[in-house]
């Protein structure tokens, strides 16, 4: 949880970078500037996120899609100015709403109540020594300050928002007495118990059956529309982003390769690891002929290549390509991507 | 639940009004199945406080794989699919039923005769991560069949072991090396290897790409698809994941709660799903494009618990069309038009 220090290497190129809703700089909550979180290791520091630029307006579910590695997760953490050791905060900015939130002061204050989080895995995220109610009780308290009956009538209320029958009772089961989707419904209302405005979800229904996801995504949509939350879901999953999110943005090697509208971005890939990707995934609704998949191995984030950390797996890849790596360059009105060979059309 | 000593199981009371046969399930392809499963029950018994339980692991399955086929076996966790495999292989030996491999019946061969039937039946598990010895180089873990069934050994040895690793796409030099020094993909690819060594004509895949990222699984279902044209292999396909299954799978077999309630022909299950429950399944899965926002039914609930299975239909507590019947008996598994059988009594 280390401050800023200053930025050693500030890119003189990379533009403040946004798209789509987030460009209008009033409506903006979260605007993240070159951020680079390190790593160090025996081979040398290993980029978590490397340079990373994003704005997430209000009212805005923002979809964030990776493989293993690509440092979507460490993305998250920072946002909340959570970087764990040995990880350290190497440059960049982090602002809510125009405050810093490299200053721990300032995240203690904004996290877990103007934004939150869920996890993956409730089981690790619930305190499995107490009820849900005393749980949900010392949050109350101590971050939303209230007292007296009002807890308990929150309490409950959180618990129906999130669809869980029998509200009352539940406030006193343990989380190994609930099911899976229903630790998850837990963990949401948790993070809702303090009226946040923007929803950080990392992977929240990876590891859950597909009705219990699809009962779980329809709630925190539903959700985000009726109390304006604004959404970061992190997931490797195409298919959330899809049918979840309003805009898309695709890492890989701890960069962003690509930000668009999600119509724009499933109809016309423009970056060759988005169009990759999508050819990766077979799909349930209808037959597909082959699998085009993505040669070559995950990335040894350890040895980036000098030039675009895609370049070895890459079908297009160039001269320029191994040289130096892209930067994200506005290619349309709301379209981003950081590929030599893509560039915006001579205006 | 594998702490399991199965005594000698009172066959199982058939389910009250149990159908004469279990209808299409089980049909013989062309040449007849390689393997066939008739009947198949497993129980497991749990200790719960003082009382003894029986999980309903598998109930009344029936299955045959032809030559060359690949069946996809679905389902949501704990509705017995691994369970399925593990029976067929002889890994689980069945409370009831019958396990038949080219006609014969195996379901009573003694250890050592199963040890000598893994020549023609092999199994590849989801986690390459534990299926190698971190201790043994990738050849020494390739090789282990050889040394078990074969005279194969010195130069011979060595150069069977490179033919597998080439054929599965590694580099010859990978046999020197430990698994920490592969990727996941390349550890599921000396999987195969091994499982493939003594060239079995049946092999049981249980979420064989379902830890891989998506980039990576494209690339192995390709490999398992390859192999499978070269050496006239059939997969019993086990996966969560529909759209995988949709897209290896010649036949699909739809499991809830350790029975079988669909299968049929990859078109029967994805164009003319019959089953509410397999309707609803379909519906859930996030399709990987925001064009297609697809009508969700949505299911309420969690899975009932094996331990306790509803009567009649197990479905009957989350579904949206079930009539007094379903609670009352056991829909058989009828044949709805040749090769699709359905268990329902209202669709």
């Amino acid at each position: 949880m280390t401050a800023a220090a200053p930025a050693p290497t500030p890119a003189p190129e990379t533009v403040a970078a946004s798209a789509g809703p987030a460009d209008d700089a009033s409506n903006r909550l979260l605007e993240i500037a070159d951020l680079t979180v390190g790593f160090p290791t025996r081979d040398g520091t290993v980029h978590g996120v490397d340079r990373l630029t994003l704005n997430v307006g209000s009212h805005e579910r923002l979809g964030v899609v990776g493989e293993s590695g690509s440092g979507k997760s460490v993305m998250g953490l920072a946002i909340l100015g959570m970087v764990l050791p040995p990880g350290r905060f190497m440059g960049g900015s982090v602002r809510w709403k125009g405050q810093n939130m490299l200053d721990p002061a300032v995240a203690e204050r904004v996290r877990g109540r103007e934004v939150a989080m869920i996890f993956q895995d409730p089981m690790v995220s619930l305190n499995p020594l107490k009820t849900v109610g005393a749980q949900l009780r010392e949050l109350l308290r101590r971050r939303a300050g209230l007292r007296g009956r009002a807890v308990r009538a929150r309490c409950i209320e959180l618990l129906d928002m999130v669809g869980i029958a029998n509200p009352a009772e539940r406030l006193r089961a343990y989380a190994f007495e609930l099911s899976g989707g229903m630790r998850q419904r837990v963990m949401i209302a948790t993070a809702l118990a303090c009226n946040p405005e923007l929803l950080i979800a990392d992977e929240p229904t990876t590891g859950l059956d597909v009705t219990i996801q699809d009962q779980v995504l329809t709630l925190l949509h539903d959700l985000s529309t009726e109390l304006g939350v604004s959404v970061l879901m992190i997931t490797h999953d195409l298919g959330v982003v899809a049918q979840f999110c309003d805009r898309v943005q695709v890492m890989y090697a701890g960069r962003i390769v690509e930000r668009a509208p999600i119509a724009d971005v499933f109809a016309e890939p423009q970056h060759p690891y988005s169009l990759g990707l999508l050819r990766s995934v077979p799909r349930v609704d209808r037959d597909d002929e082959e699998l085009e998949g993505i040669p070559g191995e995950p990335l040894d984030r350890a040895r980036l290549p000098s030039g675009c950390a895609f370049e070895p797996r890459c079908p297009e890849s160039g001269d320029r390509c191994g040289q130096a790596p892209p930067d994200l360059a506005k290619i349309t009105d709301r379209r981003w991507v950081a590929c030599f060979n893509r560039s915006a059309p001579p205006s | 639940m594998t702490d399991a000593q199965n005594p000698p199981a009172p066959a199982p009371a058939p389910a009250a009004d149990d159908a004469d046969d279990a209808g299409g399930g089980g049909r013989p392809v062309a040449d007849g199945p390689i393997v066939e499963g008739r009947g198949l029950t497993v129980h497991f018994y749990k200790r719960v406080g003082s009382r003894r339980r029986t999980v309903h692991a598998l109930d009344d399955f029936d299955i045959a794989v032809g030559p060359g086929e690949t069946v996809g076996l679905v389902g949501e966790s704990g509705c017995g699919k691994s369970t399925a495999g593990r029976a067929l292989l002889g890994a689980v030996r069945p409370t009831a039923g019958r396990v038949l491999f080219q006609g014969e019946d195996v379901t009573d061969l003694s250890r050592a005769r199963w040890r000598a039937m893994r020549k023609h039946v092999q199994m590849i598990f989801q986690d390459p991560y534990s299926a190698l010895n971190p201790k043994r180089k990738i050849g020494e873990s390739v090789a282990e069949p050889y040394l078990v069934h074969t005279r194969l050994r010195g130069r011979e040895l060595e150069s069977a072991v490179i033919e597998l690793l080439e054929m599965v796409g590694l580099p010859a030099g990978a046999a020197g090396k430990y698994p920490h020094a592969f990727s996941g993909g390349q550890r599921q690819r000396a999987v195969i290897a091994r499982a493939l060594a003594l060239r079995p004509g049946f092999v049981v895949a249980d979420e064989a790409t379902s830890a891989l990222d998506v980039s990576i699984q494209a690339q192995i279902v390709n490999l398992m698809v390859e192999l499978q044209a070269e050496f006239g292999l059939s997969y019993l396909f086990i996966s969560h994941n529909l759209a995988v299954i949709r897209h290896i799978s010649d036949r699909v077999a739809i499991m809830y709660l350790g029975r079988l309630v669909e299968i049929g022909a990859r078109s029967d299950i994805y164009e003319n799903a019959t089953h509410p429950y397999t309707r609803a399944l379909l519906s859930s899965v996030p399709v990987p494009d925001p064009a297609s926002r697809t009508a969700h039914i949505p299911l309420t609930g969690d899975l009932p618990s094996p331990m306790d299975p509803p009567k009649g239909c197990r479905f009957n507590t989350r579904c949206p069309v079930a009539v007094d019947q379903c609670f009352t008996d056991r829909p058989p598994l009828e044949e709805r038009s040749p090769g699709h059988s359905v268990a329902c009594w209202v669709n």
